[in-house]
């Protein structure tokens, strides 16, 4: 019986079912709504929904429990997660059917109304649907933090993120296809209809390994907090410094969306006093290591900084090509509508989106300032991730532990060996065969010579022969 | 236009449907293999292991041939299924094929440098193969930074190959088409391998690859829904996903060397670059070369491939163009019935 296998498929058989029935549900309240009896069938409707649910869960929780009793401690820490997304995605959806009910039983009003109250129902199934979605990325990521290397959700997850994406830009692009329904769209009322906000978060969610900031601010924090700490051990030197960076993290997005270059050039100024204000304290401190270390944060804090302006400026040029795709965008639906080409499906549009996208952010990754932007953020995290390992190697350095610097000497070491041994081995073997080659020269060419000797001892005995033959014959003749 | 709430609702649960009838197909896919054509592991050093694969019948080659996959992702995508298997294409045509699968490089090995895989494991493979048929030369059939080792390898011993066909290698840096070459002339390659403590992740170079596409997840979600119905085509979809999930590790001294002397110095072209104590020259090659390179490559643009012929020494030098991409070469399904006849009859007339 393989545990693993039996939980995942408990989970997904849950969630499937799940959301069949919403779906399910979904669909016949839009029946009803047309058939006009919306009130009974609807309270019908969610009731049987509510039962469904509940028990899906029940089930799911007997079954799930029992699997885990039985497989490793850390599983119950994803179920108690699966549980708990579970619950709240539950407890989502009997809100959104609450709600819709209420709406529902004030039906009798005016059409205006109605519409204000599907719009209202429609947003809930926006909240709904993006709860539903977070609660299986949620499960899947429990999984793969579980059991890694066994999971692959990066694929679903991405399909789900697809999904959430397609609703966030079919709000985005509602009012666009309204204003082309009610024949007042133009590309001048294009211009009031762009949400740039709205539209940014639609960026940074396409493009969201440019826009994972919360990390880097932990980190400028535990750097300064390091520094500070370490001050103020010899004097309160640095806490004047701690107080207006904890400012200015705070008024960094204000900051940073003003003028563009001019914030640019002051945050090096402040940033260069960092180095003002340390180097001269640090020539007071005798301890190599700790020293050692301080200079380690102090450089981490800086290039953390450095990486600070130089993500925004690249999150800027994200979010500056993404106007101009909503521009692109924009015009395309205006041509489209003119010539009466407008689709019924927005799958179709959104085909066409994701083509413009290609087309302006491959242009943008093609230019000089993004490359070399890409080329120093990655340059200065990785060069922050060394500070901060040998940081941590410093501090451990009087433990009876093998850091990675010692281990890569010993890999160097090896190597090297390697190295010599089969450069040595290759010239045994080539040795070896000459030393064959030559020995069987020198076998042959005694054979060749015990055989011409032979040969000649046995012309000599001929001879001989007939030389004895010769003086034989004369002495018969002789005789005669 | 006629698009409004219920449309678009109606539209998604369609897709929200399919994503859960997905589970289903999931179900039924029972596994995800690739590389499954027989072979026998017939020599290995460190992490190397060469491999020989499976003949039923005897070979009508005289010369076998040697394939050289990059270090950079695995060779299984030259037999990524049985339909659409270059290696098994190959084999069907009549030759002895061998392999080398260069592994997974731990920590162990950061300090393997190009001359270490190419005068190392790579002259080993062929004289391996030498000794085992009894032969002075052997064919070596190469793709991209395989292709780009095979080239330095058959300049620095000439007298061990006989045919030479590299598929999708760079060989000129120097251009400025397509981002990966862009992107290389601005990295510092030194803090990177510093950074990654001598090794590089198959994951970062992945990220990288993903990005040369900006709009790539989107591309490959929706051939996943368009896939989510049909069992044989989510296997198909899954097993490139295999493959591509499936990238090694680099130890950080080949890599530094090879894209700071080539991406950034282009030394190849220059005939500046040595490896190990040999500078290479290109002109020592002068055993026949057939190079094949792909028309929409994004990766290995053709203008990075196609100047090979003015550097070569041999007078039977031929370039194919393959419609297709990069992996297209090999996988699409156009490529099996063009490629394999295309490079088998060339390898025929030079055995």
């Amino acid at each position: 019986m393989n545990n693993t296998n039996e939980i995942f498929e408990t989970i997904v058989e849950t969630q499937k079912k799940s959301i069949e029935t919403l779906v399910d549900t979904t669909s016949k309240i839009q029946e009803a709504l047309k058939s006009g009896n919306a009130v009974e069938k609807t309270t019908e409707l969610y009731q049987n929904w509510w039962n469904t649910q509940l028990s899906l869960l029940n089930n799911a929780t007997s079954q799930t429990k029992t699997e885990v009793e039985n497989t490793q401690a850390k599983t119950e820490d994803f179920y108690k997660k699966g549980y708990e997304t579970q619950i709240d995605a539950i407890k989502k959806a009997s809100d959104f059917n609450l709600n819709f009910f209420n709406t529902l039983s004030n039906f009798g009003k005016k059409s205006t109304d109605a519409k204000d109250q599907l719009q209202a129902t429609y947003s809930q199934w926006n909240t709904l649907f993006e709860s539903w979605t977070k609660s299986l990325n949620t499960t899947f990521e429990s999984l793969n933090t579980s059991y890694p290397k066994t999971f692959s959700p990066e694929l679903f997850q991405n399909t789900m993120n697809t999904n959430t994406l397609f609703l966030k830009l079919q709000n985005f692009y509602q009012p666009y296809f309204n204003a082309v329904k009610g024949g007042n769209f133009s590309a001048d009322s294009m211009k009031t209809l762009f949400d740039p906000a709205q539209y940014k978060k639609i960026t940074e969610e396409t493009f969201s390994n440019f826009f994972q900031g919360q990390n880097l601010n932990t980190l400028i924090e535990t750097n300064t907090k390091s520094i500070h700490d370490f001050f103020q051990k010899q004097q309160n030197t640095t806490k004047e410094y701690k107080e207006f960076w904890n400012v200015f993290t705070e008024k960094f997005p204000t900051i940073i969306s003003a003028d563009y270059t001019k914030f640019n050039d002051s945050f090096k100024n402040i940033n260069g006093s960092y180095k003002d204000l340390f180097e001269p304290a640090l020539k007071l401190i005798s301890n190599a290591k700790d020293k050692e270390n301080i200079e380690l944060a102090v450089e981490s804090l800086d290039k953390s900084t450095t990486y600070s302006i130089k993500l925004a400026q690249i999150q800027y040029l994200l979010n500056k090509t993404g106007e101009n795709v909503a521009e692109e965008v924009g015009k395309l639906i205006v041509e489209k509508s003119k010539k009466l080409e407008l689709t019924n499906s927005f799958q179709t549009f959104f085909n066409d989106w994701v083509a413009i996208n290609e087309k302006h952010y491959t242009k943008l990754y093609a230019t000089k300032e993004f490359s070399k932007l890409k080329a120093d953020l990655t340059t200065l995290s990785l060069d922050v991730k060394k500070n901060i390992e040998q940081q941590f190697e410093n501090k451990i350095e009087h433990l009876p532990l093998v850091v990675k610097s010692e281990l890569n000497e010993l890999y160097q070491t090896i190597h090297d060996l390697k190295k010599t041994i089969k450069a040595l081995e290759s010239k045994v073997n080539t040795t070896a065969k000459t030393t064959t080659a030559k020995t069987t020269a020198t076998k042959t060419t005694a054979t060749t010579t015990a055989a011409r000797t032979a040969t000649t001892a046995a012309a000599t005995v001929a001879t001989a022969a007939a030389a004895t033959a010769t003086a034989t014959a004369t002495a018969k003749k002789a005789t005669v | 236009m006629n698009l409004n709430n219920i449309d678009f609702l109606n539209e998604l649960t369609a897709n929200t449907s399919k994503i859960v009838k997905g589970f289903e197909t999931l179900k039924e896919v029972k596994q995800v293999d690739i590389a499954t054509t027989p072979k026998t592991v017939v020599y290995s050093e460190d992490k190397l292991k060469l491999y020989r694969y499976k003949r039923d019948t005897k070979a009508t080659y005289k010369t076998p041939v040697l394939i050289v996959y990059a270090l950079v992702n695995t060779y299984q995508m030259l037999d990524l299924q049985p339909d659409r298997s270059y290696i098994k294409n190959l084999l069907d045509a009549g030759l002895d094929v061998y392999l080398i699968d260069w592994g997974y490089p731990k920590q162990i090995d950061k300090y393997l440098t190009m001359d270490d895989y190419i005068n190392g494991y790579l002259d080993n493979c062929v004289d391996y193969i030498r000794d085992e048929h009894k032969l002075d030369k052997i064919n070596i059939l190469s793709i991209c930074q395989g292709g780009t080792f095979s080239l330095i390898y058959s300049a620095l011993h000439p007298e061990k190959v006989k045919n030479l066909v590299p598929h999708v290698t760079p060989v000129d840096f120097s251009v400025n088409d397509g981002l990966l070459f862009k992107w290389s002339k601005d990295m510092d390659f030194k803090s990177l391998v510093r950074g990654f403590d001598g090794i590089i992740p198959g994951s970062f170079l992945n990220e990288g690859f993903d990005m040369l596409k900006p709009m790539m997840k989107f591309h490959k979600t929706s051939g996943l829904m368009n896939s989510l119905e049909d069992t044989t085509k989510l296997t198909n979809f899954l097993r490139m996903e295999k493959w591509i999930a499936d990238s090694p590790d680099q130890a950080g001294a080949c890599f530094l060397q090879f894209m700071e002397d080539l991406y950034q110095q282009n030394k190849l072209i220059a005939g500046e670059l040595v490896v190990g104590s040999n500078k290479v020259n290109l002109k020592n090659l002068t055993m026949p070369v057939l190079n094949i390179y792909a028309t929409e490559d994004h990766l290995v643009p053709p203008s990075a491939t196609t100047p090979l012929g003015e550097y070569v020494g041999t007078k039977d030098y031929e370039i194919y163009p393959f419609q297709g991409g990069h992996i297209g070469v090999f996988v699409g399904n156009r490529s099996q019935k063009e490629l394999a006849p295309k490079v088998t009859k060339w390898l025929k007339d030079r055995d």
